[in-house]
């Protein structure tokens, strides 16, 4: 595979880190995480306009098999429902009675479920009570527990799933479902790695394993998932020793078959587009980056029907 | 900083402790009893002299300040519960404003009713951006940013007083009512505005800096405020007279007749604080303004 050539959409750089983007079968959703805002971004249009302000430092987006949008606000440590009619409504964010930390990406399974990267920011002990941090860093999975009306937010089961992450950040899942993937930061004794878990038939986590370790401040941050297996990562950033780049992997022997430089400092991606084949990337910078003909295609459940 | 009106060994005594955010303390003379919000505990707690602390009511929705009308009813900032409330006698809660041009009004943090009946109230945002203060109501924020509102008692109907008011927070009517206070907590500021028979707003000023997050006024015209670590005497022109250390960081305050004397002996010199994770009291030489008696 040829390296790949982004470009800027129409209306980049926005003023703003850009993060958590997601297809939502018609259109790309993203986060302006410090503009407190979601836009949205039109391939027919050409165009992107803003569909949520005062979203409380969202980062992540993920949509459910059923439509829903669901978004970490990091700053306020709790996932949101945003439903269409403009409200947005919380999910349980105690684990063990204690308040999570920050949620950063998430990504729903076909049962509903959750999953969400759980980390520690400066951010995380704003607010008048200071609520500590967990003792742990980890990724953690919302399941919802007992009916649910349409409109109604439900009664949702926060735990824990990753005993080993240092400070998890990006995480997608295999086409298959049987597979987790997790990027993480790793902190001044760990380095950054790529991390994978096989999904067990009860829903719990298998023992993790190291895909690829990175140097210091060049690790992934956003994972995708393609329809066939590789996983698309967002890694480096500018002066980082690999530089800002798109990775691909190969599933089997974890090696990386294309880097793809790209400017800035790549926050995430997503496929989207009509054939889910074009990658959509955020950066820190506020670019939002189109990739188009990748070779590859995105997996339907994720961003809802194509 | 000394002043006639705080005793030389004016000392902040704790009364109750253990809580996760206390703010919105009022003094019920019906039943001579303090209440106040804690409000990421979700409840609305009691304290006398006499029989020390209970829970008054719980679930809260997560009140934030609390006030009593003209009839001893107790009205609430209802904060991410996302209205304004009124405890009936027999204990239902009436829900008075829930919605502004047809969009859910912000977070309510500070209250205060005029002798007219009309409700006036800090409409802020940040109840919904912190942790552990939610309630299952709708948490987007709508408006662009905080305002203070009046509920017009006559229609029933809620509109902005003023939207040149910060991040405002606590609020006050001086004991003549021709003057509202209200502080940017953010700015650390006290705004003045004229109040006219209506009980529309006019003439903003800057009455006081350095300030927290609550107000209260006594019968002589002094204004009592948290700021930092302590709370603060103002004078008529807002310059400071007097100060009282508190061991944290001051919330709210209210004036409190403990003395449980009714009519005009009645005193209401002791003042309560709330504090983060505790409440205290003090007792100072200044008539505070009643609340919750009839006029």
């Amino acid at each position: 595979m040829t390296a790949w050539s982004a470009t800027p959409v129409r209306g980049s750089p926005f003023a703003g880190e850009l993060d958590g983007p997601a297809w939502d079968g018609r259109a790309l959703l993203f986060c302006n995480a410090t503009k407190n805002e979601i836009w949205r971004f039109d391939e027919a249009k050409g165009a992107a306009s803003l569909v949520r302000a005062q979203t409380v430092r969202t980062r992540g987006l993920a949509l459910a098999p059923d439509g829903r949008l669901y978004g970490a606000q990091t700053r306020a440590r709790r996932i949101v429902w945003y439903r269409d009619d403009g409200a947005s409504y919380y999910l349980e964010s105690t684990i063990d009675g204690l308040r999570r930390n920050d949620p950063l990406h998430l990504t729903v399974d076909s049962g509903g479920r959750i999953w969400s990267t759980d980390r520690w920011t400066e951010e995380s002990s704003g607010g008048p009570v200071g609520f500590p941090a967990l003792s742990h860093r980890s990724v953690l999975r919302l399941d919802p527990s007992g009916p649910r009306e349409p409109n109604a937010v439900g009664s949702w089961m926060l735990r824990r799933m990753t005993h080993d992450t240092t400070s998890p950040h990006g995480v997608a899942l295999s086409p298959d479902e049987r597979t987790l993937y997790v990027s993480d930061d790793g902190d001044a004794t760990a380095p950054p790695t790529l991390r994978a878990y096989g999904i067990a038939s009860d829903g719990s986590l298998e023992k993790g394993t190291v895909l690829r370790r990175y140097a210091a401040g060049d690790g992934p941050a956003g994972i995708a998932a393609a329809a066939s297996g590789e996983i698309v990562v967002t890694a480096g950033g500018p002066g980082s020793s690999g530089g800002p780049r798109i990775e691909v992997i190969a599933p089997d022997d974890r090696a990386v078959t294309t880097s793809s430089a790209v400017a800035g400092a790549p926050t995430a991606c997503a496929f989207g587009g009509e054939r889910l084949e074009t990658l959509f990337v955020t950066t820190a910078a506020g670019e939002l980056l189109r990739i188009p003909g990748t070779g590859l295609r995105g997996v339907p459940r994720e961003g809802g029907s194509t | 900083m000394a002043s006639e009106l705080i005793p030389e060994d004016a000392i902040a005594e704790q009364i109750s402790t253990g809580h996760l955010f206390t703010e919105g303390p009022v003094w019920d003379a019906r039943l001579g009893a303090l209440l106040w919000s804690d409000i990421a505990g979700d409840t609305i707690w009691r304290w006398s002299p006499k029989d020390g602390r209970s829970v008054f009511m719980r679930p809260s929705g997560k009140s934030n300040g609390l006030t009593l009308d003209r009839q001893g009813r107790l009205v609430a900032a209802g904060w991410t519960s996302r209205c304004v409330w009124r405890r009936e006698a027999d204990g239902a809660i009436t829900k008075l404003v829930t919605h502004h041009d047809g969009k859910r009004i912000g977070t309510p943090n500070d209250i205060v009713i005029r002798s007219d009946g009309s409700i006036y109230w800090t409409d802020g945002t940040s109840g919904a951006r912190h942790p552990g203060f939610e309630t299952s109501e709708d948490l987007q924020i709508y408006r662009k940013g905080a305002a203070t509102m009046r509920w017009d008692p006559k229609t029933g109907e809620p509109s902005i007083a003023s939207d040149q008011t910060g991040s405002c927070n606590g609020l006050a009517f001086s004991h003549d009512e021709r003057i509202l206070y209200v502080n940017d907590s953010t700015a650390r500021l006290i705004y003045a505005f004229d109040v006219a028979a209506d009980g529309t707003l006019s003439g903003r000023r800057l009455f006081a800096e350095k300030t927290g997050s609550a107000i209260k006024v006594d019968l002589d015209g002094n204004v009592w405020c948290t700021s930092a670590l302590s709370v603060t005497l103002l004078d008529a022109s807002g310059a400071v007279a007097g100060r009282i250390p508190i061991p944290e960081k001051p919330s709210n305050l209210a004036w409190g007749n403990t003395d449980l004397v009714s009519g005009a002996d009645a005193a209401w010199s002791t003042l309560f604080v709330t504090a983060q994770t505790s409440v205290y009291r003090v007792r100072v030489n200044a008539r505070g303004v009643p609340v919750g008696v009839p006029a």
